[in-house]
């Protein structure tokens, strides 16, 4: 007779789970005991992490390498509470992560026992979804449901929280259940509308000055291709948000960069003057654009393809709003344009853009005697790890920095925490991408301030032999929010300095990994060709200046013609 | 007519869960709640919940985020209506003694539905 917790592990080994991420506590225990025989056999991978926020960013880092829903696990009470972090990173950021929460006994939920947390109360607004099962027979039909309301629709993370004493149950017989069965939930549909698509069409082809913003939804459909071929059967200039970096290979002549509050400048200008915008999966986020009315004063055309259909009544009109998955969409746009065929040239658009990249360039690419530039430490780091490398980003100016300078090659080989800005990401997601794809280099772009919130995990990647490579961008400081009161806050810098603690090299040799301080170009490059040739865990600490700016940035609340390249400091 | 939208949600109850999310939907986008009238329909546990919401800049957005949320089926806005209230006496009887201890009870009256649910729109107009 199967106890609950075998049924959960089945259940998890039935939607193809091979790894999962966690901390084991007196809840979640007779779990951990169920799979025990499955690790030995090597059906399923452990990665016992250092606190459970890294254990949702792993499992997140995970399904965004993958392109599958990230498994985690956490006891109940504070390892519960100590996932929210992670799981609204996942869930602002659309990743399908599924969380399994062990909880109280039964007879005690609601009555402060030890270790209890509410945990359908906490995650009900931190997450897509949380269920709180009953009894032993809800486990096989509600695990598979989690999986199906994670990765369909927008994805995101779904809470799984199970009573101990359901996982130690007993039943005869088992119905494992062939199809989910969620009451009140649908998947958005994609809806083919061939009048709305010729219209997309139409203006795509009439433009004067169109472009296309792909965003994080272009990469979740896997419309790389398609967005491509778009551009480039009509000459279209491609930008994208911040996360939608990750959908477009950035050495496409077409290709501008991320656009936004700290995006490429030339990609912001070049969207406010186009004509026609097709904007594939992105919300229209107050990143991407830091003014909606900015962007209806363009009296621009918009063609918005997105998965959630609400999306487009969100912000302003959309002209023609498209629903449903990116690819198929794209698909029939091409179509219907190949039919229109190509009427316009737009080589003197092209040609705009062309000066607008060349225009901003003067402002990216300074050298300063005795100092690392973050440009040219992302170029050094571009050209010591292959192209189809994993980058994953904490939060803070090395991740604006990685905005404008980090030219991603391959889809699916960005990620960072975009929507919730959740410093910490960084580390446990570059663990979670390596073990989705432990064919890839991974490496962890990151601050010093962002870098050590999380840190504590270094110990699982070297424990568990995950070899990723966290860069630190050290400048001692909260680099953001020291930039933000140095420049828009009448310099009144407060609270954000750090002491020389930690010695990062002998940080990362203490939990047993490479550690490199590396003071030149060279030096980096060496540091990290000797971190993928050793193959172990490796964190190369690279010094900043304080006074570094991530250029470009717009004044609190600006707009994007507001853009401010160069250092106003400098200018005074 | 009434000031506010008159709103009936259609969902399914695992537990009371269910109405703490629709309520969370609202609150996220400070959308206040005048009234709410809520009863299981059957025992699938179908839930109905009829409610008038404050006119305001993000109602339009907490329907659309409410009939895409997990466990609701569709949200229907009842249209040209007004809301006759009843009062009871605990005896069920109606009563205007304002003596007698009362409950309440606001009904909908309306003649046409605009339904969001998951995407998908539709409208009904019940006198044509």
């Amino acid at each position: 007779m199967p106890s609950g917790a075998r049924l959960v592990v089945d259940s998890l080994k039935r939607e193809g789970v091979k790894v999962i991420f966690g901390i084991p506590g007196l809840t979640n225990m007779p779990i951990y005991d169920a799979f025990l025989e499955d690790l030995q056999n090597g059906e399923l991978r452990h990665v016992l992490m250092r606190h459970e926020q890294a254990a949702v960013h792993a499992a997140d880092g995970f399904a965004r390498a993958s392109g599958r829903p990230g498994v985690c696990t956490a006891t109940s009470g504070p390892g519960a509470t100590n996932l929210v972090t992670g799981m609204v990173t996942a869930y602002w950021d659309s990743s399908p992560v599924v969380a399994l929460t062990g909880q109280v006994v039964r007879p005690v939920i609601g009555k402060m026992a030890f270790q209890e947390a509410d945990t359908p109360g906490i995650f009900a607004n931190a997450a897509k979804y949380v269920v709180q099962l009953k009894n032993i027979y809800e486990i096989p039909i509600w695990i598979k449901n989690a999986f199906y309301i994670a990765s369909t629709g927008r994805p995101g993370p779904v809470v799984v929280d199970i009573p101990r004493d359901i996982q130690l149950e007993k039943i005869e017989d088992v119905k494992w259940p062939e199809r989910p069965d969620v009451k009140g939930y649908r998947p958005f549909k994609t809806v083919i509308d061939p009048v709305k698509i010729k219209k997309a069409a139409e203006i795509l082809v009439e433009a004067e000055k169109p472009i296309i913003l792909a965003g994080t939804g272009a990469v979740w459909s896997n419309a790389t291709p398609e967005i491509l071929e778009l551009s480039e059967i009509l000459a279209i200039p491609m930008v994208s948000t911040l996360p939608g970096k990750s959908a477009i290979p950035h050495d496409h002549p077409l290709f501008l960069g991320a656009m936004g509050y700290y995006g490429r400048a030339e990609a912001s200008m070049a969207a406010l003057e186009s004509d026609a915008m097709l904007v594939v999966g992105a919300r229209l986020s107050d990143r991407t654009f830091t003014s909606y009315d900015e962007m209806i004063e363009t009296r621009k055309k918009f063609i918005m393809i997105n998965i959630d259909p609400t999306d487009s009544e969100r912000a302003f009109k959309i002209d023609v709003p498209l629903y449903g998955d990116a690819k198929i969409l794209l698909r029939e746009i091409i179509k219907a344009v190949r039919e229109l065929g190509r009427k316009r040239d737009n080589s003197a658009w092209v040609k705009r853009v062309k000066e607008l990249r060349d225009y901003y360039a003067q402002f990216y690419y300074h050298e300063e005697d005795g100092k690392l530039k973050p440009w040219k430490i992302l170029k050094t780091i571009r050209n010591s790890i292959p192209r189809d490398s994993i980058v994953t980003t904490g939060v803070g100016q090395h991740q604006m920095w990685s905005e404008v300078f980090w030219e991603v090659l391959e889809p699916r080989t960005f990620l960072s925490s975009t929507g919730m800005g959740t410093m910490g990401f960084g580390l446990p997601a570059a663990m979670g991408a390596k073990m989705a794809r432990p064919d890839k280099v991974v490496v962890d772009l990151d601050g010093d301030g962002s870098f050590l919130m999380t840190a504590n995990n270094l110990a699982t990647a070297v424990d568990e032999h995950i070899p990723i490579i966290s860069v630190i961008f050290d400048n001692r400081t909260l680099g953001l929010v020291r930039q933000v009161q140095d420049l828009f806050q009448s310099r009144r810098v407060v609270g954000v300095d750090y002491g020389p603690s930690p010695d990062f090299v002998k940080f990362a040799e203490a939990f047993g990994a490479l550690g490199f301080n590396a003071t030149s170009y060279d030096e980096i490059e060496r540091s990290i060709k000797t971190a993928i040739k050793e193959n172990i865990p490796a964190v190369i600490r690279v010094p900043i200046d304080k006074e570094e700016l991530a250029l470009p940035t717009l004044p609190p609340g600006g707009k994007l013609k507001q853009v401010i390249v160069r250092d106003p400091r400098k200018a005074t | 007519m009434t000031q506010g939208r008159l709103l009936r949600v259609t969902g399914y109850y695992r537990d009371p869960g269910f109405l703490e999310r629709v309520m969370g939907t609202l609150r996220k986008l400070w959308v206040d709640v005048e009234w709410i009238n809520a009863r299981k329909v059957n025992e699938d546990g179908l839930y109905e919940i009829y409610m008038e919401v404050k006119e305001g800049k993000n109602t339009n957005l907490a329907i659309l985020n409410l009939s895409k949320m997990v466990d609701v089926e569709k949200v229907e806005v009842l249209e040209e209506g007004k809301v006759v209230s009843y009062s009871f006496n605990n005896k069920g009887e109606i009563s205007d003694n304002p003596d007698e201890e009362k409950m309440i009870v606001y009904v909908p009256v309306y003649s046409k539905i605009t339904g969001y649910s998951w995407g998908e729109s539709y409208s009904k107009d019940l006198h044509g």
